[in-house]
């Protein structure tokens, strides 16, 4: 189990801080082996950090990322990287993530290698994680700057399946894919989920997506966790914040039925 | 109809590869009319990107094209720096597809908005205003503050909308809006889409996307696969019946239709169709490469079997 515990952040303005608002208050969650929980919240309402708090990318101020029962909290960046086939992100934005002067062919390798696959098993890894994420070779050779969105972010998962991780936190993973790789990532992400186990934190604004895959869902509002439960549960839920956001889906549904189109 | 805005004739944009030359887009032809909303939609890699990108020609150098782009009949492909500087961003403007790539770490938001208009020669105490007002369009609720922030301080959507205020600034005549509700919640995308909507009224847009409701905004949808265009029609129409064997194949994949992914993956035909390798419908004649058919008013289709 992944356990987050009372987790606090504030991200301060200037030297004195004055006005700094907290990004997130008092955040637990925890999730299983072989469990996938979604998280939903407006723009900015710290989603993506919570998600780089618990991977150890930024240190909250306050708080604990627990791992299989180990305190993983305070680990430096070199103890952290005997936890990486334990514990995985893909993030929001993979462009600024990958490095530009390296092929995406060295990125993915180095993944692979880092995982601890070498000789036949490195190629055969190799391999399979293309077929899995639908990557064509050739663009193993190419830069970062050289391929579309939809293939950066293939890579970009590519690079942290490669260690089978136990628990994976992904930050809008198929935002820039077609709907046909989307239900392609999607489906080898839940095979993952059964045959191995994999742990998953989905954040996503998209509502199908939430409410066809995830076993849990958490809403969260300005850094505070306001609701949790099934999708069902949550999507019905009469908190304010949360019927206005299932109700903006619902409209941004309906302003095309508006203008007279229907899916 | 009178003469389109854009016009692109026969145009094939091919990147060096260590594999030798890969082609992005294989002749593609494509009239939009002045004031037309055309949403382009397809396959991750079909070349959506590097169309927009072709039409304000920023891929100089890095490919080889042939063929034609004409705006309001002026060619692009041998417009003079000083011409090209002139059309972008007033004329032809592009909301990026890599907003954290394309934001300036070390500026403000404000002043990087700001500094499209000062490249136009608009005086700072006009534009400072509009920046702060465009800001609050798309769903900032203290559009005051995000002026003064820099963009690391932001969280993955606002940066989004960021770059989608620095596209519409100047109301250019052509909008290229490339994927700009990937990421977003659903209330900022229904605020970008109305502000897009708006915005755009009586101009041309052409939104590049894989979200349906974005699509939607559009009357016509243009479907590409493999650096072709395979559909093209009023996107109702596209989207209640479709007639290409990709498009309806796209519809099934989509989360609320059951999420079925197109069996097979994406290969280059050398000759005829780029789809026949996954298609439920291949024959023999598929081998060939055919024309756009139409099958209703405005609404062509590359496809024996239609
Ligand atoms: N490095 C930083 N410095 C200062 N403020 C930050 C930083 N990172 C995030 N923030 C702020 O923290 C808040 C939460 O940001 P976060 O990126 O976690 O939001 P999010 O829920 O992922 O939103 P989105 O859906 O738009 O991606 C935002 O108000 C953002 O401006
Ligand atoms: N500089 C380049 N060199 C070589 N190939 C390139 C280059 N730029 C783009 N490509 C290739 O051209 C094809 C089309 O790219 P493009 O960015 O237009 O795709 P797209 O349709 O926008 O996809 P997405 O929806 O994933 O953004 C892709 O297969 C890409 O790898
Ligand atoms: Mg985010
Ligand atoms: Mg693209």
């Amino acid at each position: 189990m992944l356990e987050l515990q009372h987790i606090n952040i504030t991200f301060r303005k200037g030297l004195i801080g004055r006005g700094s608002k907290p990004v997130l208050e008092d955040v637990s969650l925890s999730i299983s082996k072989g469990e996938l929980v979604s998280i939903i919240g407006f723009s900015g309402s710290g989603k993506t950090t919570l998600a780089r708090i618990a991977v150890r990318s930024i240190n909250p101020d306050k708080g604990k990322i627990i791992l299989d029962g180990e305190d993983i909290s305070r680990l430096g960046f070199k103890e952290m990287s005997r936890y990486r086939s334990r514990l995985q992100m893909v993030f929001q934005h993979p462009e600024g993530a990958l490095n530009p002067e390296m092929t995406l062919g060295d990125s993915l390798r180095e993944a692979v290698r880092k995982a601890g696959y070498s000789g036949k098993s490195f190629e055969e890894k190799l391999d399979s994680l293309c077929a899995e994420l639908e990557i064509k070779k050739e663009l193993l050779n190419r830069y970062p700057m050289q391929v579309s969105g939809g293939e950066i972010q293939r890579i970009a998962l590519a690079r942290a399946l490669a260690f089978d991780p136990n628990y994976i936190f992904m930050d809008e993973p198929t935002s820039m894919l077609d709907a046909s790789v989307q239900a392609q990532i999607l489906k080898v992400i839940l095979s993952r989920k059964e045959s191995m186990g994999m742990g998953i934190v989905l954040v996503t604004h998209d509502l199908d997506i939430v409410r066809s895959i995830s076993d849990r869902v958490i809403a969260i509002d300005k850094g505070k966790i306001v609701a949790e439960g099934t999708a069902e549960e949550v999507f019905s839920s009469q908190i304010p914040y949360i019927k206005d956001y299932v109700d903006s889906w619902n409209e941004l549904e309906s302003i095309n039925r508006n203008i007279g189109l229907h899916a | 109809m009178s003469d389109p805005i854009i016009s692109i004739r026969n145009l094939t944009v091919e990147f060096p590869t260590a594999e030798g030359k890969f082609r992005a887009l294989d002749e593609v032809c494509l009239n939009i009319s002045e004031g037309e909303h055309v949403a382009v939609i397809g396959e991750s890699g079909c070349g959506k990107s590097v169309l927009g990108h072709s039409i304000l020609r920023l891929l100089d150098g890095i490919s080889e094209t042939t063929g034609n782009i004409f705006i309001k009949g002026a060619d692009v492909r041998s417009m003079s720096e000083r011409e090209l500087l002139a059309m972008r961003g007033q004329e032809v403007a592009l909301i990026p597809q890599s907003p954290t790539v394309s934001l300036d770490p070390v500026i403000k938001i404000g002043k990087q908005i700001g500094e499209v208009y000062d490249v136009h020669g608009v005086p700072k105490q006009e534009w400072k205003e509009k920046v702060v007002e465009s800001l609050g369009n798309i769903g900032f609720e203290d559009p005051q503050n995000i002026y003064e922030t820099y963009p690391h301080r932001l969280s993955g959507g606002m940066c989004e909308r960021t770059v989608i205020c620095m596209g519409m600034s100047l109301k250019p005549a052509v909008l290229i809006a490339d994927e700009p509700t990937k990421g977003l919640d659903p209330a900022s995308k229904i605020d970008v889409l109305k502000t897009l909507n708006r915005q755009t009224n009586g101009k041309t847009l052409i939104m590049i996307t894989h979200d349906y409701n974005a699509a939607k905004i559009c009357e016509r949808t243009v479907v590409m696969y493999s650096g072709r265009i395979l559909e093209d029609g009023p996107t109702e129409e596209v989207m209640r019946d479709p007639k290409h064997p990709y498009t309806k194949a796209l519809w099934g994949a989509m989360p609320c239709n059951g999420m079925i992914p197109i069996a097979g993956s994406v290969e280059k035909a050398a000759t005829g169709c780029d789809f026949y390798n996954r298609c439920e419908h291949r024959c023999d004649e598929c081998k060939d490469l055919h024309d756009m058919k139409q099958v209703s008013e405005n609404h062509l289709v590359r496809c024996c079997k239609c």
